[in-house]
């Protein structure tokens, strides 16, 4: 770690390595038009639902419209997250849909800093014998669920920078928030009941596509 | 367009290519329409297909992702599936535990699937793609599905009836849609005919509505092997059937027969010997069977298309040609279940007997990178972890034969003999521990048509025998024989 008092002009001469990395390293073609993005990550949770899950691996995909500075765009947003102990070996399944703007910093760069904002829909899934209701419930034909996902909506902020391998082709590296709010979610096995909230800090790692 | 006339006249303007000259388009065709090209790069450096189709591989990837999106949607939201809550973890989880075979039902397996894969197929074909060019992008997003849209383990079977049975009836809806579409129409006609191509060929609609084409006026294709081939036939069978089952061993035998209305649909897309053109699929044969009152509607779907298609000798009064075909079989009835995809090496000869009479012989050796067979004790193999019934049918691999005689009079088919045989050696189903189990497989029939102008009476007799052997000791060896006797109308509207 440097000193304390070395820590800000380092991180200003970092930012300036990324806002200038375009005249250092070559113009890229200021691209628009339609794209792609999909990334893999790493999570945790804080709120209601830390008393049930820990940590998670999410992943996510994206089609987005970019004519200008701004890029807007769907995505849908998968993770899966460890339950606490003593069922560790469980996981709970995450699904967001969501709409997103992505403003950028910079365009035409090699590097490209970014600020992204996103809301949508979410559906936490407990799949799995120890989330099942017990008893059952009756008529559940084979190959459906008996445990309801439980739904609600969430809105975050990605903080990240693309850097672009080729014309078409660069990767994406961000850091996300966001916070969450769902239906109640019983867990009678685990004593837990009424989780409804929580929030979710993580980064990611992806590509971004100009097909 | 006509607005009265019988089916004949309807289908014949639906299909019918009555725009060969371009004065009947309401405006005249641009110039420097895409369409006029073929796949020749254009003014803004993009390349085009003969249907005007911007080559777009990207928009296609995207929509393969969109597809497998919208109906993993369905499954998560709105049937509440069991096997939707994927994620990276699941993702690993697949790829690492490799592939399975399902337990699925035969018609999801062998007829859902294919079709799910033909999706994929067309949003290939329809952003500019060739046949060979498409079918990879099939076998991908079928890999995309099995891998990450479901928590199931992956199954082979589905990844080669989805990418492959994909692609023969995405290649075939491709084909039949051409014949639909008329660029240089306007109006109602061709609202409608964008509608039917629409319902054929879902992705090829979507494609034509975003891109704007469906409602342009512009040049048709220059070559008519692109949209109606020359030498195309169709023909509609409605009648009766009888189909009785036996099915014996040494310790139990069981005998049904039921009867049932039946609608078919033939189509010869294209003529083997005639045609000028020899591109993938441009010599194709369909068979849809409806049978009303029987265990599935669908009751077969049978396509066969040349591959690659070559004269070996054509002399004055004969004709052989050398094919590698694609074949593609779902049989599925009160008695009987088969399918499976398969290529094959085929030899079709013609022998003109007279000025109005010829023989026609078709043989076909084959092998089924996997079929399908009813099976009574299907269930006794390794099954999936997840597994939420028994299966009635084995999965396997193997050769397999067919041969077709025929006479035509003036073109047409009067008389014609079947024979096929196929073997598939157990690869999931019935063989346990290592034991040995196939089967075989013969058809046999005789089909004899009068025909009346465009229309004909008929009446054909399928014989359906399946032997299985089971090594396994406990296991009995069965014979099952199946008669078949349809009595019918024919239509010709090609």
């Amino acid at each position: 770690m440097c000193p304390g008092h070395l820590r800000l002009p380092l991180i200003c001469a970092a930012l300036g390595l990324v806002i200038n990395a375009g005249p250092l390293l070559g113009q890229q073609e200021q691209r628009n038009g339609f794209g792609f993005s999909g990334s893999l990550g790493w999570s945790t949770i804080s709120g209601d639902y830390s008393e049930l899950i820990t940590s998670g691996i999410p992943g996510e995909g994206s089609i987005w419209y970019q004519p200008g500075w701004w890029r807007v765009g769907v995505s849908l947003h998968v993770a899966s997250y460890d339950v606490v102990e003593p069922f560790s070996s469980e996981s709970i399944s995450q699904v967001e849909f969501q709409l997103f703007g992505t403003f950028l910093f910079l365009r035409g760069n090699l590097f490209q800093p970014y600020a992204q904002v996103r809301a949508g829909a979410t559906r936490w899934r407990p799949e799995g014998p120890i989330f099942d209701p017990n008893p059952p419930p009756p008529d559940v034909p084979p190959g459906e669920n008996p445990a309801p996902g439980r739904d609600g909506f969430q809105g975050g902020l990605v903080i990240g920078s693309e850097f672009w391998v080729t014309k078409n082709f660069g990767i994406d590296v961000g850091g996300l928030f966001s916070a969450f709010s769902t239906e109640d979610l019983d867990v009678p096995i685990l004593g837990i009941t009424g989780l409804s909230s929580g929030s979710e800090l993580g980064f990611r790692v992806g590509v971004v596509w100009f097909p | 367009m006509t607005t009265s006339g019988g089916t004949a006249e309807l289908l014949q303007e639906l299909f019918e290519e009555s725009s060969q000259d371009p004065s009947a388009a309401e405006d005249p065709p641009a110039a420097e329409d895409p369409s006029a090209a073929e796949n020749g790069p254009q003014a803004d450096g993009a390349r085009y297909d003969v249907w005007g189709a911007k080559r777009n591989p990207g928009q296609a990837i995207g929509e393969v992702a969109g597809i497998n999106a919208l109906i993993w949607f369905f499954n998560e939201y709105i049937r509440g599936g069991n096997f939707t809550s994927v994620n990276p973890k699941s993702w690993w989880f697949n790829i690492s535990h490799g592939f399975f075979y399902d337990d699925n039902h035969f018609k999801t397996n062998m007829f859902a699937h294919p079709y799910h894969g033909s999706l994929y197929f067309n949003s290939a074909r329809s952003n500019g793609m060739s046949y060979f060019e498409s079918v990879p992008f099939a076998v991908l997003g079928s890999f995309m599905w099995e891998c990450c849209a479901e928590t199931h383990l992956p199954a082979w079977n589905d990844w080669v009836m989805t990418s492959l049975g994909g692609s023969s009836i995405g290649e075939m809806l491709y084909r039949a849609g051409s014949g639909f579409l008329d660029n240089e129409r306007a109006g109602g006609s061709r609202t409608m005919k964008e509608i039917g191509n629409f319902l054929l060929n879902p992705m090829r609609g979507l494609n034509r509505l975003t891109s704007g084409r469906s409602g342009r006026i512009y040049p048709n294709p220059a070559d008519p092997y692109d949209r109606i081939p020359p030498n195309l036939s169709t023909f509609m069978k409605a009648g009766i059937r009888l189909i009785g089952d036996r099915s014996t061993s040494e310790s139990f035998e069981t005998d049904t027969t039921i009867t049932t209305a039946f609608f078919e649909f033939d189509m010869n897309h294209g003529n083997v010997f005639k045609d000028t053109r020899r591109k993938p699929f441009d010599f194709f044969t369909l068979g849809v069977q409806l049978n009303f009152g029987d265990t599935e509607t669908i009751g077969r779907l049978q396509i066969h298309g040349n591959l690659f298609t070559s004269d070996i000798a054509k002399g004055e009064k004969t004709h052989h040609v050398f094919a590698i075909t694609q074949n593609y079989d779902y049989v599925n009835n009160t008695a009987i279940e088969f399918g499976g995809l398969s290529y094959g090496a085929a030899l079709f000869s013609r022998f003109e007997m007279s000025e109005t009479w010829a023989f026609n012989t078709d043989v076909n050796l084959h092998l089924y990178l996997l079929s399908a067979v009813n099976s009574e004790f299907a269930f006794v193999g390794a099954r999936p972890p997840n597994t939420e019934r028994f299966r009635e049918y084995d999965f396997g691999m193997g050769p397999g034969i067919w041969a077709r005689f025929g006479f035509s009079h003036r073109g047409r088919q009067v008389a014609n003999f079947l024979y096929r045989f196929t073997f598939s050696e157990t690869i999931n189903g019935s063989a346990t521990n290592g034991a040995d189990t196939h089967h075989t497989i013969q058809w046999g029939g005789f089909q004899g048509v009068f025909p009346i102008g465009r229309w004909g009476v008929g009446a054909d007799i399928l014989v359906y025998v399946r032997r299985s052997f089971f090594e396994d000791a406990g296991f009995q060896d069965i014979k099952q024989n199946v008669g078949q006797v349809r009595f019918y109308g024919v239509f010709q509207s090609f």
